[in-house]
């Protein structure tokens, strides 16, 4: 008990307290109130931060789960069976707040399950979007699941899951292949209000790409942070894969980095908008390209070479922040780039609010399972079982 | 659909959409759903068949490495442990016939002090 009232009152405690407290009052607030209360959205701007960040940013960075998983269990990379669990709950985390945040987007979110039930859109691409992030939900809460049950010590249940690994890798793979892609597909039917710069055929290729580096720099960037406050919680393996992990991604993530600048290269050539690059959005199109995809590639291979964990942890959050940029970019900055400048959307400090809220949440929900289910230790009744 | 007497860009309105109808824009996107679906299984089924088989023969190898390695130990081992018994059986020998040798000395030398 004491210890619970410890955790509240310490200063994460605080802070997340007044985040959640603040955030269940504007949950009222906009379900009450409806979108116009919360949101500076409008019919020019349907879609603000909370599809830019809360989903597009908040899927392509849970895209850890996927890599890793099929790292080790496709590839047969076994060194890293370690970071598997981990990496599926922020996967598994990641994804559930990106459903919890899209009811706060939809305007009737009673309705999400319409499509499956009432009547399918075959031919949207958003009707895809929503199949696979349904399924692959499901798909991450089975592959986590046997955390849960060795906690709970339900042995014969786990043992079944644990049988299905590799089929559910291989169709958490063909799930993240179709939705990370799709997710960049749904902005192919706006050519006329994406800048011509980020607008691409290539598109769906792009966001899939840049999940997969995405994914990689997130399970460095979260071993990192974990080894900070989990560290006690940790077994050998754990401690001692660390280095491991960080060497191994971060080479992975500089040559799939250096790979999407190539296309990105090529995305500029097929649509012949070099001439684009000298106007102010041309500008702002090379930070992202050269300052968060180049620059990330650079710093990780050296990091790898001189086996500098610090520069590669760097690098990781530095490309975690490109992948962010890159979507808000998309999704944003650059769309409705045409408008007006009275006519362009920022997002009201609700909405804000309400996206740091939703990330507290995950914050909130990964130190509790962190805690009490074995995420960062093996637990000593399955040891050498998996 | 806007229908009007003046040029749209009088009444604000863009007028470089293009003629291509929306779903053209998407329908190559959700064309490869199903190609995706197809062939992702047997791609990574085959990857995890490849990296798999790479384990068995990389074990495989390390036995007979090992297997190796045990015989030519023993092998080694043998040969030495003969070469000693040989030597030692020489050195036996010597020593025995040495012995002999002594004790038939003493014989000759007893039976000489004995004759005188």
């Amino acid at each position: 008990m004491t210890a619970l009232v410890q955790t509240f009152l310490s200063p994460f405690g605080i802070v997340a307290g007044i985040i959640v407290i603040l955030g269940l009052v504007l949950t009222v607030l906009r379900f009450t109130g409806g979108l116009a209360t919360v949101t500076n959205l409008s019919d020019y701007n349907a879609w603000g931060i909370w599809i830019g960040f809360d989903l597009l940013t908040g899927v392509a960075l849970a895209a850890g789960g996927f890599v890793t998983s099929a790292a080790v269990y496709i590839f047969g990379m076994k060194r890293y069976h370690f970071a598997v669990r981990p990496a599926l709950l922020t996967g598994f985390l990641g994804y559930s707040l990106v459903v919890l945040a899209l009811h706060y987007d939809v305007g009737r979110p009673w309705r999400l399950p319409y499509p499956f039930i009432i009547r399918q859109g075959t031919t949207s691409v958003l009707f895809e979007v929503g199949a696979c992030v349904a399924l692959y939900l499901t798909v991450l809460f089975v592959e986590f699941f046997p955390a849960a049950l060795e906690w709970l010590g339900l042995k014969k249940v786990r043992g079944l899951i644990i049988k299905l690994t590799l089929l559910l890798t291989i169709f958490g793979v063909i799930l993240s292949t179709l939705h990370q892609s799709s997710l960049g597909a749904l902005f192919l039917i706006a050519p006329s209000k994406l800048h011509p710069l980020w607008y691409s055929s290539y598109l769906p290729v792009f966001f899939f790409i840049s999940s997969i580096f995405a994914g990689f720099s997130m399970v460095i960037f979260e071993s990192t942070l974990s080894h900070r406050y989990f560290a006690h919680k940790m077994d050998e393996t754990h401690l001692k894969g660390r280095e491991d992990v960080a060497l191994g991604f971060g080479k992975a993530a500089s040559f799939v980095l250096a790979g999407y600048f190539t296309i990105k290269i090529v995305g500029i050539a097929a649509g012949n908008n070099w001439y684009l690059l000298g106007t102010s959005y041309g500008f702002w199109f090379l930070v992202e390209l050269l300052g968060f995809v180049a620059l990330p590639c650079f710093l990780y291979a050296v990091g790898v070479r001189d086996r500098n964990l610090k520069l590669i942890k760097w690098a990781a959050v530095w490309t975690v922040l490109g992948v962010v940029l890159n979507r808000l970019n998309v999704s944003l900055i650059a769309f409705n780039w045409h408008l007006p400048s009275a006519d362009r959307y920022f997002p009201h400090w609700m909405e804000i609010a309400l996206s740091i809220f939703i990330v507290t949440i995950g914050i909130i929900a990964f130190r509790v399972i962190a805690t009490i289910m074995p995420v960062f230790y093996e637990h000593s009744d399955y040891k050498d079982l998996h | 659909m806007n229908i009007s007497g003046v040029p749209f860009k009088h009444l604000g309105m863009r007028e470089d959409l293009g003629v291509t109808p929306a779903p053209e824009l998407t329908a190559g996107a959700l064309g490869a759903v199903p190609i995706v679906v197809g062939l992702w299984p047997v791609l990574l089924t085959g990857i995890y068949a490849i990296s798999k088989r790479k384990e068995r023969i990389a074990r495989a190898e390390q036995e007979q490495a090992v297997a190796a390695a045990l015989t030519q130990a023993r092998e080694k081992g043998e040969a030495k442990l003969s070469e000693a018994l040989e030597k030692a059986e020489v050195k036996n020998r010597t020593a025995i016939e040495a012995a002999v040798k002594k004790a038939l000395e003493k014989v000759a030398e007893t039976q000489t002090k004995e004759g005188s």
